[in-house]
């Protein structure tokens, strides 16, 4: 993954994250979802790493990192403060899955092969005041 | 509208069509729908890369479902043909599976011979000395820059170590005096992200690089010191960041002219192209494998589309010529094959309408032929039927072909069943029409009279026998005349002359008897002297009438009593040597001359033949005062023709029909039985005898006996 993001080729995470209302005895509802990119490039010449952040596929900000630590926290960390605007509505029992598409590959070099994480389920949590 | 419906009537049902169009289809609506949703967030390098697989897995999937299509499609039709028996399915099911068979092994081996040295090939290009000759080249310029970096690292820290540079007034002492020790070409304090003060090298393109972000200064504040690389038109900048103790910013910068920074820059960039190029080998190789795929692809494509449209376009006639021999030879003639070929198959098609043409021309003539047969039959029944002489045909074994209705009324038959023997119909009353007939069909002669005795009544049947000729059938027409009523008529009229001729021959005697009675008597009664020689004179002339009389009653008895003949073999020159020997040299002046083939052999009576030779001789003689007398035999088909001719007086005309009848005679003396005795023994040796003029004079007959 270093050696691709350091011989300047784009490198992305794709994360998809979709809320449900959690319904236990049946399907769960889906409530909203959004997917957020973070693409990386990496200039030699300059020896920056530039960030670009994509909302739904709309570039939301761009940063420059000249370290590589600094640059992966900011590649695996969503920090976003609203995600979702579900309106009025309670958000009882909710429950957030997260998906990231890590790089694409080619099984016998001719089907197309994505490596992807699992669904991660987690509760969402009241906000404290 | 009327146009595309046109077209699409005509090409809806050509393979190429269902195949290529819903493909079309696909790949267009698929590629447009890809491009719409990826191309606002790839670069175009990347775009066109993965545009690039995005097509070449199109067209592989899109040919292999081509493949499966127009294979499965192939192979379900073959299928149902052979089920159903369609002629030709099993020989295009054999061309399909050799055609793909000898496509497929090669062009897949080649495939995977192809894919496989095309990947060792870049794994090799990868594994060698290239990667290290531009790593090290990248460390080299990476180390330019790195000193570059230190320097101004150095000349930074300096800057921030001084405490004059806390200090307004001394700061520019300070910052000349650093950049002129450490050879750099920028030394600058900064407060907060804003430049304090700054010392430079004129000649550096300081107006060319922008001021530093305000993160770049956090981060040498976080990590205690900062670079930034800043590439400009003429060169490149290096700057180096320190925190000063007062919360300031030292910075010294190192400027690269462009001809060092361009080295630089290429070889950095060399090594980067790459390893994105080795990081992205995976992805080379499955483009470069999907790209022999789809060739590979295509190839069976075609050659399978091809081989299933060559197949159908060899088998197409050769079904069509199958299927019209089959219903050539169920009877339908004139069937033509109407499928357009050009190659040699094209000529066959050709030839077998040709055959069929000409074969449903025989058959119309043949029909034609058949009809006019059967109205020529027809005709000829009718004539049979109606004509008044019985007409038989039979066969070489005896079986009834025909029998008309008249032979039927003739023999009191009733209509006999189909293939009914003639030898059990002709039975009892009929048994010697058999047994005539038995002698007709031996050959032995052609005509023949039969008398039978049908319901006690005496019935005359002239018989004539003929051989079938033509055909494949061989036998014999017989033809059966009823000449009862002719030969009753004949005989009377026989009899009746006879009777004349037998009152005139007694009549005439009878007058010098009656005169030579009367003048007796008279001489008696007048007792003259010469009473005595008038008797003797009288009674001499009855006597001699008498004698006449009675020589004339013998031969009548003679003819009346004529023996039964007896055949035996003999040579015809012997009998009439012995025929001419008794007449030669009887009368002065008239000689005999004899010219018959030695060898001739004959089944006859001899005597018979010999006594009616004799009396034509004797006719001859008697009629001929000079000259010579020929007799000659000789062969004709069939039979042996011996002629007797003399220079005489000959016959007249009128007299030759009536010349073979009992006591006939031109003479005025004789008594008229010769010829007629000559005729019958002809006629007993079934032969029969002409009389006709000789050349130059006199009279010529001809005997025709059967050989």
């Amino acid at each position: 993954m270093t050696e691709a993001l350091n011989s300047g080729l784009p490198t992305s995470f794709t994360y998809s994250i979709e809320i449900y209302r959690d319904r236990p005895n049946w399907f769960n509802s889906g409530v909203a979802k959004t997917s957020v990119e973070v693409i990386c490039t990496f200039n030699s010449l300059t020896r920056e790493y530039l960030l670009n952040y994509r909302r739904d596929r709309r570039l939301v900000r761009s940063e420059t990192f000249t370290e590589l630590a600094a640059l992966e926290r900011r590649m695996t960390v969503i920090e976003e403060i609203a995600l979702f605007d579900i309106g009025p509505r309670r958000p009882y029992k909710l429950k957030v899955a997260v998906k990231a598409d890590l790089m694409r590959g080619w099984l016998m070099y001719v089907i197309p092969w994505e490596v992807s994480t699992r669904w991660h389920d987690t509760r969402v949590r009241t906000a404290e005041p | 509208m009327a146009k595309f419906r046109d077209l699409l009537l005509r090409y809806r049902k050509d393979p190429r069509f269902i195949v290529s169009v819903p493909l079309t289809i696909l790949a267009v609506t698929s590629l447009v729908f890809y491009v719409r949703q990826q191309a606002d967030e790839l670069t175009p390098e990347a775009l066109s890369n993965r545009i690039l697989l995005f097509v070449l897995w199109n067209i592989n999937l899109l040919l292999i479902i081509g493949i499966l299509f127009v294979l499965l499609r192939g192979v379900v039709k073959l299928v149902l043909e052979r089920q159903r028996g369609i002629l030709g399915s099993r020989f295009r099911t054999k061309l399909v599976v050799t055609y793909v068979a000898t496509s497929l092994v090669p062009v897949i081996l080649l495939f995977l011979v192809a894919t496989d040295l095309l990947r060792l090939s870049i794994d090799r290009w990868f594994a060698t000395p290239v990667d290290t000759i531009l790593r090290n080249s990248e460390r080299i310029a990476q180390m330019v820059q790195d000193q570059a970096a230190d320097a101004a690292g150095g000349a930074a820290l300096e800057i921030a170590s001084d405490p004059a540079a806390g200090d307004v007034a001394s700061i520019d002492d300070v910052l000349a005096h650093v950049r002129r020790f450490h050879q750099v070409d920028l030394a600058a304090v900064y407060r907060e992200g804003i430049l304090l003060k700054a010392q430079a090298d004129p000649r550096s393109p300081i107006h060319q690089m922008a001021d530093p972000t305000l993160r770049f200064f956090e981060d040498a504040g976080r990590t205690g010191r900062a670079v930034k690389i800043d590439v400009v038109a003429s060169g490149k900048w290096i700057r180096t960041a320190v925190p000063m103790p007062d919360g300031g910013f030292a910075l010294a910068g190192v400027f690269i002219p462009a001809a060092m920074s361009r080295m630089i820059d290429e070889s950095i960039i060399a090594h980067r192209d790459f390893r994105q190029l080795r990081t992205q080998r995976q992805t080379l190789k499955a483009s470069q494998t999907m790209l022999f795929l789809a060739v590979t692809l295509a190839i069976l494509f075609g050659t399978l589309w091809i081989s299933i449209y060559a197949s159908r376009r060899i088998t197409i006639p050769i079904t069509a010529l199958a299927e019209a021999t089959a219903r050539i030879a169920e009877g339908g003639v004139g069937h033509r094959v109407e499928v357009a070929a050009t190659d040699e198959v094209g000529r066959l098609i050709e030839s077998f309408n040709d055959m069929s043409t000409q074969l449903a021309q025989q058959r119309q003539q043949l029909t034609e032929t058949n009809r006019r047969l059967d109205d020529e039959r027809a005709f000829m029944v009718t004539v049979l039927e109606s004509v008044a002489t019985g007409i038989i045909a039979f066969g070489d074994d005896l079986e009834l072909l025909s029998i008309n209705r008249a032979a039927l009324q003739m023999l009191r038959l009733e209509t006999p069943p189909p293939g009914a023997r003639l030898g059990e119909l002709l039975r009892a009353e009929l048994e010697p029409l058999a047994v005539a007939l038995q002698e007709l069909t031996s050959g032995r002669s052609r005509t023949r009279e039969v008398a039978l005795i049908l319901g006690g009544e005496l019935r005359y049947l002239e018989l004539s026998a003929a051989r079938l000729s033509g055909g494949g059938d061989s036998g014999w027409v017989l033809a059966i005349e009823d000449s009862t009523q002719l030969v009753q008529a004949q005989k009377l009229a026989a009899w009746n002359e006879a009777a004349r001729r037998i009152a005139h021959e007694i009549k005439n005697p009878l007058t010098p008897i009656q005169l030579s009675a009367e003048r007796i008597a008279k001489k008696f009664r007048s007792n003259d002297s010469d009473t005595g020689a008038a008797i003797e004179q009288g009674t001499q002339t009855i006597v001699d009438e008498v004698g006449h009389l009675k020589r004339m009653v013998d031969e009548f008895a003679r003819f009346a009593r004529m023996p039964a003949i007896h055949l035996r073999h003999a040579q015809l020159a012997v009998i009439l040597d012995q025929a001419v020997a008794l007449y030669r040299d009887v009368k002065p002046g008239v000689s005999i001359a004899i010219d018959v083939d030695p060898e001739i052999e004959l089944l006859m009576d001899r005597e018979q033949i010999r006594r009616a030779i004799g009396n034509l001789l004797k006719n001859a003689v008697e009629a001929t005062e000079e000259g010579e007398i020929r007799v000659a035999a000789r062969r004709a088909p069939h039979r042996v023709i011996i002629e007797v001719s003399d220079p005489g007086r000959g016959v007249p005309d009128e007299d030759k029909d009536k010349l073979f009848l009992p006591y006939f005679s031109t003479k005025g003396r004789g008594t008229g039985l010769g010829l007629a005795i000559v005729h019958r023994i002809v006629r007993d040796h079934d032969g029969q005898i002409h009389v006709h003029d000789n050349q130059p004079q006199g009279t010529r007959f001809e005997i025709e006996l059967p050989a």
